[in-house]
């Protein structure tokens, strides 16, 4: 991916840089709204990171001018702000995803990827009924799930759970991911209530079963992808 | 405001009272008029009548009794005159006058009234006041007045008078009914400017008429108040705003440093490990610095502005499922108690965040394979929206329940378990927004392990 980097605190700049770039991305990076701005207008960029509190022009108004003129780049706005309201501000303004300092570098990633999948697969024919991975089946329509062709009885929000996780197969989704997403929760419950709905599904998906698919990713969360 | 409250405000009161004093003042005043006019009309007829009687005094002792029956007989012929003449012989037989009848049975000296019939118009009786005088040789002499005319006028006086104390009743009452019905609904409109402030419209203002008035100087006054607290919350929210960022910009350099720290290859064991709890212990640092932000941005009730409906019963039920498997796998049993539907004004977000925190605790408190209860619905006393949440666990005695509201207050027996002594503060500031009643009380009083139920009531 081809990353513009908006942020003008040159730590945390330097630090999105390198694990960008460690983690195959391209990345531009501008110190201020008005070069930002410039840059995102006039070169082709697969996900902006813009932060909240520019000098020059604050992320938010960058991001409303940048809409105005049609481009729909997809952008997620970094912030010290993390309040309820402030997120419903971001998200108006444009910004497709919104996260609050300080963060933990594989949410970022995990949100930018997920972003960029979201923005790419709108675009492609109708709505999708199934989803499939391995010898997982999904029926959105009959709401059904079959795990090697026998049918897997799941709870509503077990459904929900692994839609998400089908959705973004191969992806890394974290558990503030899941918490906003499926249970639609801006606050983060003190304990690690998602570890035990994710043991719930691997239960009925992963046992009895030779090879995972859904699989835990160290320090960042969970992702379900085919067996290599 | 219902049509007739009005009657009761102070404002109504006030001008009724002063009504009523206006009207007794009025009655006075014509009562006094009507006295004196009545007492002039009385004492002028008794100063006709008396000189009359002087001039017929005098014309007797000029020209004896024959010049006083000319002069009587003369001054009765005159049509156009209201005095009435009369003589009479010792029993009583009319000599002279224009009188046809003496008016009493049993002749006396002295002032009388009465009425006379058949003068004028037949059948008809006029009222008369008349003197009565012994005459020397000759029986008794009457003059008197006809009152017709000056009681007719003192009739009319005194209608007029009642007509002018009516209209003037009716005229204040009108007046003070109309006045205390716009000073009512000055003072209503401010009271639901004010209510909608409170409610989260802060950039609303009370109305100035621009009369200058007493109302419109206590409206400046409550206005710069509200200018004065507006400015306080907003002083609040950009110290909150301020620490915000100037304390998560460097937490995320401080995460940034560690979490490339963890990127470097060839790593032993041991400093991996330390990053990791470097890592950990900033986000526990997060967590608490979040809970306090959120408490910040609930107690300056700026959240109000944005409360929609929230389906309560839906709410608990999708925290209850959220919390049903880790309080299985710690071999608690959570039940859901919401048959009864129920919905609040309020924000979804902290109203979950405030449920979640209950069911955590109470989760994390319950005896082993005890139970945890989890309930929205109409509260049975006050009919109101309720949600509580129990457990059956040590409970939190009584002297200690407002003490575990506060800030960063964990009790001495709980200082083992995790947590950062905000939960229940979050809970209490996320209520007061709501203005919901929150109450801490043993679940099952008496037993060893009394449980601690925290519930809260929503205004109805």
């Amino acid at each position: 991916m081809k990353i513009l980097v908006i942020e003008d605190d040159r730590a945390t700049a330097d630090y999105l840089i390198k694990g960008l770039k460690e983690a195959g991305h391209v990345v531009d990076h501008a110190d201020n709204g008005r070069d930002g701005l410039f840059l995102a207008a006039s070169e082709p960029y697969d996900a902006l990171v813009v932060d909240r509190m520019l000098p020059g022009r604050d992320g938010l108004s960058l991001l409303e001018v940048l809409r105005a003129t049609g481009n729909d780049t997809p952008a997620l706005v970094l912030s010290a702000l993390g309040s309820v309201d402030d997120r419903v501000k971001g998200l108006r303004a444009g910004a497709d995803d919104y996260l609050t300092k300080p963060f933990a570098f594989a949410e970022l990633l995990a949100r930018l990827e997920v972003m960029q999948r979201r923005t790419k697969g709108a675009g492609s024919g109708g709505p999708v009924t199934k989803l499939q991975i391995a010898d997982l089946e999904m029926d959105l329509l009959a709401r059904t799930v079959k795990r090697a062709g026998k049918p897997v009885d799941l709870l509503p929000r077990e459904f929900q759970l692994l839609e998400y996780l089908l959705r973004n197969a191969g992806n890394v989704v974290t558990r503030t991911m899941l918490l906003e997403n499926v249970w639609d929760y801006h606050f983060d419950p003190q304990t690690n209530v998602i570890d035990v709905h994710i043991a719930r599904l691997r239960q009925k998906i992963d046992k009895d079963h030779a090879v995972p698919l859904i699989h835990t990713v160290r320090g960042a969360g969970y992702s379900l992808r085919e067996p290599v | 405001m219902s049509r007739f409250s009005f009657l009761r405000t102070t404002t109504f009161r006030l001008a009724a009272f002063h009504l009523g004093l206006f009207i007794l003042s009025v009655a006075v005043v014509l009562a006094v008029v009507y006295w004196f006019t009545a007492g002039f009309i009385n004492r002028h007829t008794e100063e006709t009548v008396l000189r009359e009687v002087q001039e017929l005094s005098n014309a007797m002792n000029d020209r004896g009794r024959i010049g006083l029956l000319r002069l009587i007989s003369e001054r009765a012929g005159d049509q156009r005159s209201d005095m009435i003449y009369a003589v009479a012989s010792p029993t009583g037989e009319i000599i002279a006058g224009n009188l046809a009848n003496w008016p009493l049975p049993n002749t006396a000296a002295g002032w009388i009234e009465f009425e006379i019939k058949n003068r004028g118009e037949p059948g008809r009786k006029r009222a008369a006041v008349a003197i009565i005088l012994p005459v020397r040789d000759l029986g008794w002499l009457l003059v008197g007045h006809d009152m017709t005319d000056r009681y007719l006028l003192r009739g009319q006086i005194l209608l007029g008078m009642i007509w002018a104390v009516s209209l003037a009743l009716v005229i204040g009452i009108i007046g003070a009914v109309y006045m205390s019905r716009r000073v009512a609904e000055r003072v209503e409109k401010i009271n639901r400017t004010i209510d909608r402030i409170t409610a989260g419209a802060f950039a609303d203002r009370l109305e100035v008429t621009g009369s200058g008035d007493e109302i419109d100087r206590l409206v400046t006054k409550l206005n710069r108040m509200l200018d004065e607290i507006g400015r306080l919350m907003l002083g609040m929210r950009q110290v909150t705003d301020n620490v915000a960022h100037d304390l998560r910009t460097p937490l995320s350099r401080l995460r940034a440093r560690l979490e490339l720290a963890q990127l470097e290859p060839d790593l032993p064991d041991a400093q991996v490990a330390t990053l990791e709890q470097a890592i950990a212990e900033i986000d526990r640092l997060l967590g608490v610095f979040n809970a306090i932000l959120t408490i910040a941005a609930a107690e300056t009730g700026r959240a109000r502005a944005d409360f929609e409906p929230v389906d309560l019963s839906a709410l608990v039920a999708e925290v209850a499922e959220l919390y049903e498997p880790l309080a299985e796998e710690k071999g608690l049993t959570l039940e859901l108690a919401n048959a009864d539907p129920v919905s609040v004004r309020g924000s979804r977000q902290l109203l979950a965040q405030l449920a979640s925190n209950l069911v955590e605790n109470a989760v994390k408190y319950a005896s082993p394979g005890g139970h945890v209860q989890v309930a929205a619905g109409h509260d049975l006393a006050s009919g109101r929206p309720l949600l509580s949440v129990a457990d059956d666990g040590p409970g939190i005695p009584a002297d200690q329940r407002d003490k575990v509201l506060e800030r960063f207050v964990r009790l001495e027996a709980h200082r083992g378990t995790p947590g950062h002594g905000l939960g229940l503060s979050l809970v209490a500031a996320v209520a007061r927004l709501h203005d919901a009643d929150l109450l801490l009380d043993d679940h099952r009083p008496g037993m060893e392990q009394p449980g601690l139920r925290v519930s809260l009531r929503f205004p109805g």
